[in-house]
């Protein structure tokens, strides 16, 4: 059957400094199907869809829509050619109301804008698609996946051609993918055309009609969906065999208490109440998930655990010692660690070498500090040699791949920097760890290693307290796990207890256990 | 206090919010699509002189407006050529401009004019007939200067402009995250630059209103630093045209008020106190800026380039 063919992207090639991001890259997307480009981070996905949405001018190549040569040098062309484009990280105006992001794409609502009619259209358009909003709501009242719907209405608003969504998944929970899922399919039958990036196998292999597979900015492989399977694809996306679970024989004895948390609360930025009534205990040797959709207090847990958040109430006790009160630098020197979701904001300081940043958080150690008598230790000069050999040390222990320890840490991929962190943070043999999305943005093979090192912490009796808004990481390494929502504990249980959706019915607020359950489960 | 005196207060006060309120309706519609304008100051005297060497040359006082607000028109595609295009820290280069206005203005006035002090005709005030003959109010509001009719209908403008129309929201949306608009198929810098032109022509017609309504001529230094007064209220108005004129008029009425009680120093015999009394205006606006600025959240890419991917 001849299909008729949408877009075609011919010989794309896309230049960074550096670095060839798509190279001679082609794409065809038949009218009705639902295209999945699968690839690691740093594949060229986003890339190749910026060039075709005009955000992007390609060194080379060209682009036919339905069979016309045309040339996007904006989203305005673009958008105009039929094209509509789901971002991946969120671009909506968190200031503005649903309709005010909505309208912001319309050309044809004139001068004076009726923001009461538009928004009556915009309900309406959105009941049709089954989607509950309120015109009226605030961007930054929503959570991610109310978020998420906004972006792809005010899309599907503009009635494109072609709808691109790239990772949309990252922020949902199990029961908000599945509903994606199932819009993506009503909307392919109604005849839209989908191009979905993603670099996660199931869902590639659950969506898509065809794949093409890009590695380093070339395409390693295009296929049929029944002619793939997870293996295969694992292999065309990282080019070598990978193990797709990291197997994690846990035995959590009966060990001593490292963390104790008693009615924990705190507020959040914006002066809400972040985390309501938090219970945790957690054990030397034993790595503790916390499981739920980001902004559920996650953040701020982590923050009020080491010291650069304040509770409002609650206690938190270390080796039966209160720290409640006590400051980062007190909370480092007993044997906190923390490794913070962003890296370049506040887990290093990118202007600064790698082996300045390699001491940052051990700078009241006396092996890196001169020695001299009647100083005061913070204001002893600190010996460049030590921690230049201490850097390179961990540059070999950590596999980083770096020009020297003296290149700035901005200047290092993702995966580098964290390799950096954690390096920092378990070298300074902690008690108590605590990662935050220590994965996340990274590729399997930065994935796999943050994941092994964090087990083998475990295994050296330290305390880890994994938080993680993707579920199978923590399914897959945690000897226990809490779920998160609103800002409380709603279920503990260890690995395999659960069936995913429970879990998922808890992370998205549906369901909760009982405070007696919960109780015992922590013991 | 006799009720005339209280008329002439108010009067004055109206008069001497114009250049200060129409200067801060440009900074907040610039600031609103995320762009700062420090230069407001410089320009405010750039057009000042501008408009006061046209009408001493030529003698007609409307070619000396339009030939304020055109120095505005083009020192803002200047510094919109420095921030906007070539992306240079917005902060540096607003006070780049305000330096050159400042000093341009001086070198100018003393290289053309010795800087010899010379009066200029005025523009004259506009009665508005029946209107001004209402009691108590109507001679302070209706027997006004134009620039004083002008605060008030652009206020209403730019308010209206700014919460009602497409472009209002494309400014707004552009003030807080201008990666959405791109997406959403607006061009960035156009109407960045857009905004800040009319942020610039508006500090232009503020300084040509000052001379040729207020001063009658021209000196180093006309504006005494009223351009960075604006740029205050923008921060005391939350960004919102209505409370920024709110503020203007609390600057212009203590100005008028100092203005009346320096009179009443000089009768007491203690004209030190005048010093005092030409510095309540600014201490008056710094105290309230101080009150109530606190917590305003600016527009969350204020100052920032905007860099494509």
């Amino acid at each position: 059957m001849e299909r008729k063919v949408i877009i075609e992207m011919r010989n794309i090639v896309k230049k960074f400094p550096g670095v060839v991001a798509v190279n001679h890259v082609n794409l065809k997307l038949y009218k009705g199907e639902v295209l999945a480009v699968l690839g690691e981070n740093g594949a060229g996905k986003t890339t190749l869809m910026n060039v075709l949405y005009g955000l992007l001018q390609p060194n080379k190549g060209e682009i036919y829509i339905e069979g016309k040569k045309v040339i996007h040098r904006s989203p305005l062309d673009a958008i105009r050619n039929g094209i509509g484009m789901v971002h991946q990280h969120f671009t909506l105006v968190e200031d503005l109301t649903i309709a005010e992001n909505i309208v912001l794409g319309l050309r044809e609502v004139g001068f004076f804008v009726n923001l009461k009619k538009v928004a009556k259209e915009i309900e309406e358009f959105a009941d049709k698609l089954g989607i509950k909003i309120n015109p009226y709501a605030k961007v930054w009242q929503l959570s991610a996946g109310e978020k998420q719907k906004v972006e792809i209405l005010k899309t599907l608003f503009r009635n494109p051609k072609v709808l691109i969504l790239d990772e949309p998944t990252s922020v949902l929970t199990p029961q908000e993918t599945r509903e994606l899922f199932k819009a993506v399919i009503a909307l392919k039958q109604r005849g839209l055309s989908i191009i979905f990036i993603s670099h996660k196998l199931e869902e590639v292999l659950h969506i898509a009609d065809r794949i093409m597979v890009l590695r380093h900015g070339e395409v390693t492989g295009e296929l049929l969906r029944d002619e793939a399977n997870p293996r295969l694809l694992a292999r065309l996306m990282v080019g070598k065999d990978v193990f797709l679970d990291i197997k994690n024989p846990s035995t959590t004895p009966v060990s001593e208490v490292v963390l104790e948390v008693r009615n924990l609360e705190a507020l959040g930025d914006r002066g809400n109440l972040a985390l309501k009534d938090v219970n945790i205990r957690v054990r030397a040797g034993e790595i503790l998930g916390i499981a739920g959709v980001s902004g559920n207090g996650q953040k701020e847990l982590a923050e009020t655990l080491y010291g650069i958040r304040r509770p409002t109430r609650g206690k938190i006790f270390f080796l039966n010692q209160d720290i409640t009160n006590s400051n980062v630098l007190e909370r480092i020197q007993l044997g906190i660690s923390y490794i913070p979701a962003e890296r370049l904001k506040y887990g290093t300081v990118g202007d600064l070498p790698l082996y300045e940043n390699v001491v940052l958080t051990r700078i009241y150690d006396s092996k890196i500090i001169k020695d001299f008598p009647a100083i005061p230790n913070n204001l002893k000069p600190i010996d460049v040699r030590v921690i230049e050999e201490l850097a390179k040390e961990l540059i070999t222990r950590y596999s980083v791949v770096t020009p020297s320890h003296k290149a700035l840490v901005k200047n290092l991929s993702g995966g580098n920097i964290q390799r950096v962190i954690v390096g920092r943070e378990i070298e300074r043999n902690p008690k108590l760890l605590i990662a935050e999305e220590p994965t996340a943005g990274l590729d399997i093979a930065a994935t796999e290693f943050v994941r092994r090192k964090l087990i083998e912490l475990r295994n050296k009796k330290c305390s880890v307290i994994l938080i993680s808004s993707d579920l199978s990481e923590i399914l897959s390494i945690s000897d226990k796990i809490a779920v998160m929502y609103g800002g409380e504990i709603v279920g503990v249980f260890k690995p395999g207890e659960l069936e995913i959706e429970d879990i998922g019915l808890m992370m998205a607020g549906y369901s909760k256990m009982n405070k007696e359950r919960i109780e015992a489960l922590w013991a | 206090m006799s009720l005339e005196l209280i008329q002439s207060i108010v009067g004055l006060g109206l008069t001497m919010s114009a250049p200060v309120a129409i200067s801060s309706l440009g900074e907040v519609f610039g600031e609103r699509s995320g762009v700062i304008n420090l230069g407001i100051d410089g320009i405010m005297l750039m057009s000042a002189f501008v408009s006061f060497h046209v009408v001493f040359l030529s003698g007609n006082l409307l070619l000396g407006y339009a030939a304020g607000i055109l120095t505005g028109v083009v020192l803002g595609l200047l510094l919109g050529l420095f921030e906007i295009i070539l992306r240079f820290n917005q902060v540096v280069a607003g006070m780049g401009l305000y330096f050159l206005g400042f000093g341009l203005s001086d070198f100018l006035y003393r290289a053309l004019y010795a800087g010899k002090i010379i009066f200029i005709p005025k523009t004259p005030t506009l009665r508005i007939p029946i209107l001004s003959e209402i009691p108590v109010i109507g001679r302070a509001l209706f027997n006004q200067y134009p620039g004083v009719y002008l605060m008030f209908l652009l206020t209403g403008v730019f308010w209206l402009i700014i919460y009602n129309t497409r472009i209002g929201l494309w400014i707004r949306a552009l003030g807080e995250n201008p990666k959405a608009c791109d997406v959403a198929g607006i061009n960035v810098t156009l109407y960045r630059l857009a905004s800040l032109v009319v942020s610039s022509a508006m500090a232009g017609l503020a300084g040509t209103i000052l001379c040729l309504e207020i001063t009658g001529l021209f000196y180093e230094n006309l504006t005494y630093g009223m351009g960075f007064i604006a740029i205050g209220l923008a921060y005391f108005g939350k960004w919102d045209p209505l409370r920024s004129l709110s503020g203007s008029l609390i600057f212009g009425i203590s100005w008028s008020l100092g203005i009346s009680l320096q009179d009443v120093f000089i009768k007491m015999g203690r004209p030190e106190m005048t010093y005092f009394m030409v510095m309540l205006p600014y201490l008056a606006v710094l105290l309230s800026l101080l009150v109530i600025s606190r917590g305003a959240r600016p527009p969350a890419s204020l100052g920032k380039p905007y860099y494509r991917g």
